[in-house]
């Protein structure tokens, strides 16, 4: 995100009007550990710095670091809930949550994050994770059942269109939930739920995939069988990364991968036993149990006509 | 009889003009980039010919795949280029006719098209019952939209009768104050879902109501967002909805005319359709269940007819019930 001029002075002035330079390090080092003020100023620790002057160097660091939102959410959240058991409102943060918003960033109270309106732009992170910081997640994730097969059965274009069908059908899905594709390989990918109730989101949106997967496959499939995809939902506490190698290395993926390869049919969804229990029984009610073993309990959604 | 040809060939339309001109014949001709579009609009059994000279290879393979799916049309297949390397692959496929770069340089003759469509009909799925079509059945179209339609005509709509099943559980579980509240919500939930096709909710009841579609005739998309509202009630149900349930309800289709009047001043209202499909809906249908008449099966999306059951006959009605999704 670009962190315009007029952004830049009324951080300052928010920071230098609202509280003393201890606060103000206090607030910084939550982002930037052992941040010396001196030391970044260059004035000698036995000289007073004034509080404009720290206030500059901090938001010059912070969009260094590309840590400005993180700092403004910091601000909102002393202004609501106050600093060390004080009231400390602070000033100018109307007028920059404004500034914020004209450029799609938005605030989420649920995660005390500015996120970015997902009417305005979707990206990877949603404008608001920190690579190597650690969030919870729910996954999606997909593969085309027999790609291989199917590739050597059939002419590169029908492939070609039929698999931009399944793309279009998964982002129609996930788009109108949040979930951020992170992956897509043409056979199948991996999709990303943070915000609000993530593994419901998830677990709706793979649901809608099987629905809509049923409809396709009576009414438009090109190819003379139908369109195979197996689904999964997993979540779990992971460090954010850019890096989709690093990715597919964490625990997490490679569980949700298991999940998806071995106790999944076509056309269904298995969730895992860490989404099951987050979900209402109303919603469970529709999926039912899969022999996963010992210590695991999976459940698989499907849909059939009657015979 | 009617026959459409898909072509951008000028040597194409020459070879058929000798057919154009007998009475008993017409043909009209699409660009072969239309083909898809406009074969929704051909009645069922109705002969077409695609030209696939001038497609690359592989458009024409997955035209040929395309074609091969139309098995309620008879399709012959055009090589006005000379580029189709193996003919019998479309016969293989289904196809009726196959005319050659070679045939073309002649007109096409009415004889030849008789055995055509003589041996085009042994393809074709047999047909228990003389499909009507629309003005046979009496139907003043209301087109497909509102515009044209006023208050005080008579007109053929699409009807949905929708209403929420286990009324008597869900009043004593909600009360009545609560119960109200629930069914506005699930009342703009159906509009919300209908309007996008033109549907407007045309009278409501305590649970459930009568939308109106209009109808050219054609298109009859109120098939497919019924079973959508079928299949989707346990995504709708938690996701747009908070009351730890899961809604079920009953859905019949039926196309037949009304006077139209504006919401609200429909009380006096005498029609046979209306009362079909309510004696449908409210007598015959089982909870959780899709119905349509005989006229709306005919408008069934191909792919799904399989998906509906003959259940019956009801007040001289052939019925059909879409089978349960499991």
């Amino acid at each position: 995100m670009k962190v315009t001029g007029s952004l830049t002075t009324l951080a300052t002035k928010a920071l230098a009007e609202s509280m003393d330079l201890n606060t103000m390090v206090a607030i910084v080092r939550n982002l930037i550990q052992n941040y010396d003020i001196h030391v970044q100023t260059g004035i000698s620790d036995s000289l007073p710095i004034q509080r404009q002057i720290a206030a500059q160097q901090i938001i010059k660091d912070v969009k260094a670091k590309n840590l400005f939102l993180p700092i403004i959410e910091q601000l909102v959240i002393i202004h609501s809930k106050g600093y060390m058991g004080k009231k400390f409102p602070v000033k100018n943060l109307r007028q920059i949550i404004m500034q914020l918003r004209e450029q799609g960033i938005i605030y989420d109270r649920e995660n005390e994050l500015f996120v970015e309106d997902p009417t305005v732009r979707r990206t990877r992170n949603w404008g608001a994770l920190l690579e190597g910081r650690e969030y919870l997640f729910s996954f999606l994730r997909l593969d085309i059942v027999g790609n291989s097969k199917l590739v050597r059965e059939y002419s590169e274009e029908d492939i070609q269109d039929t698999y931009e069908d399944l793309r279009l059908m998964v982002s129609d899905a996930i788009d109108r939930r949040n979930g951020r594709i992170w992956s897509w390989e043409g056979d199948g990918g991996l999709i990303a739920f943070f915000f609000s109730n993530k593994h419901l989101y998830s677990t709706l949106s793979a649901m809608d995939i099987v629905h809509r997967l049923f409809l396709y496959n009576q009414l438009d499939c090109r190819l003379k069988s139908p369109l195979g995809v197996r689904l999964a939902v997993h979540s779990g506490i992971m460090e954010y990364t850019d890096n989709e190698e690093e990715l597919k290395r964490t625990d997490i993926i490679k569980k949700i991968v298991d999940i998806e390869a071995k106790f999944t049919n076509p056309n269904s969804v298995t969730i895992s036993d860490t989404v099951e229990p987050m979900l209402d029984k109303v919603l469970i009610d529709q999926f039912r149990p899969v022999d996963s073993g010992k210590h695991s309990k999976y459940y698989n959604y499907s849909l059939r006509w009657e015979q | 009889m009617n026959i459409t040809v898909f072509t951008d060939s000028k040597p194409v339309k020459t070879a058929f003009e000798k057919i154009e001109k007998n009475k008993a014949y017409s043909v009209a001709f699409f660009p072969v980039g239309d083909l898809k579009k406009e074969i929704k609009k051909l009645p069922p059994r109705s002969l077409l010919y695609v030209d696939l000279g001038a497609l690359a290879a592989p458009e024409q393979k997955k035209t040929l795949t395309f074609l091969e799916k139309q098995d309620d049309h008879m399709v012959g297949v055009i090589d006005s280029k000379g580029s189709i390397p193996d003919m019998a692959e479309a016969f293989h496929r289904g196809s009726c006719d196959f005319i050659g770069k070679g045939l073309l340089k002649n007109p096409l003759d009415v004889k030849r098209l008789k055995g055509v469509l003589e041996y085009g009909e042994k393809l074709l799925p047999e047909v228990e019952e003389e499909t009507k079509t629309a003005a046979q059945r009496d139907y003043i179209l209301s087109g497909d939209s509102w515009k044209g339609i006023k208050a005080g005509n008579e007109y053929t709509f699409c009807f949905m009768f929708i209403e929420m099943d286990n009324q008597k559980e869900l009043k004593r579980s909600f009360g009545a104050q609560n119960l109200e509240k629930v069914i506005t919500e699930f009342h703009d939930y159906v509009a919300s879902l209908v309007a996008p096709l033109m549907g407007k909710i045309w009278m409501w009841m305590d649970f459930g109501g009568l939308i109106l579609f209009p109808f050219d005739g054609e298109k009859c998309d109120v098939i497919l967002a019924g079973i959508k509202l079928m299949m989707y009630r346990g995504i709708f149900s938690v996701e747009d909805f908070d009351y730890d349930m899961i809604f079920s309800f009953r859905i019949a289709l039926h196309i037949g005319n009304t006077v139209y009047e504006i919401r609200g001043d429909t009380g006096e209202l005498v029609s046979d359709s209306i009362n079909s499909i309510f004696h449908l809906g409210q007598k015959y249908a089982k909870p959780g269940n899709l119905y349509l008449t005989e006229n709306m099966m005919e408008h069934v999306p191909h792919g799904l007819e399989k998906s509906f059951l003959d259940d019956g006959i009801y007040e001289g009605r052939e019925i059909f019930r879409m089978r349960q999704l499991q």
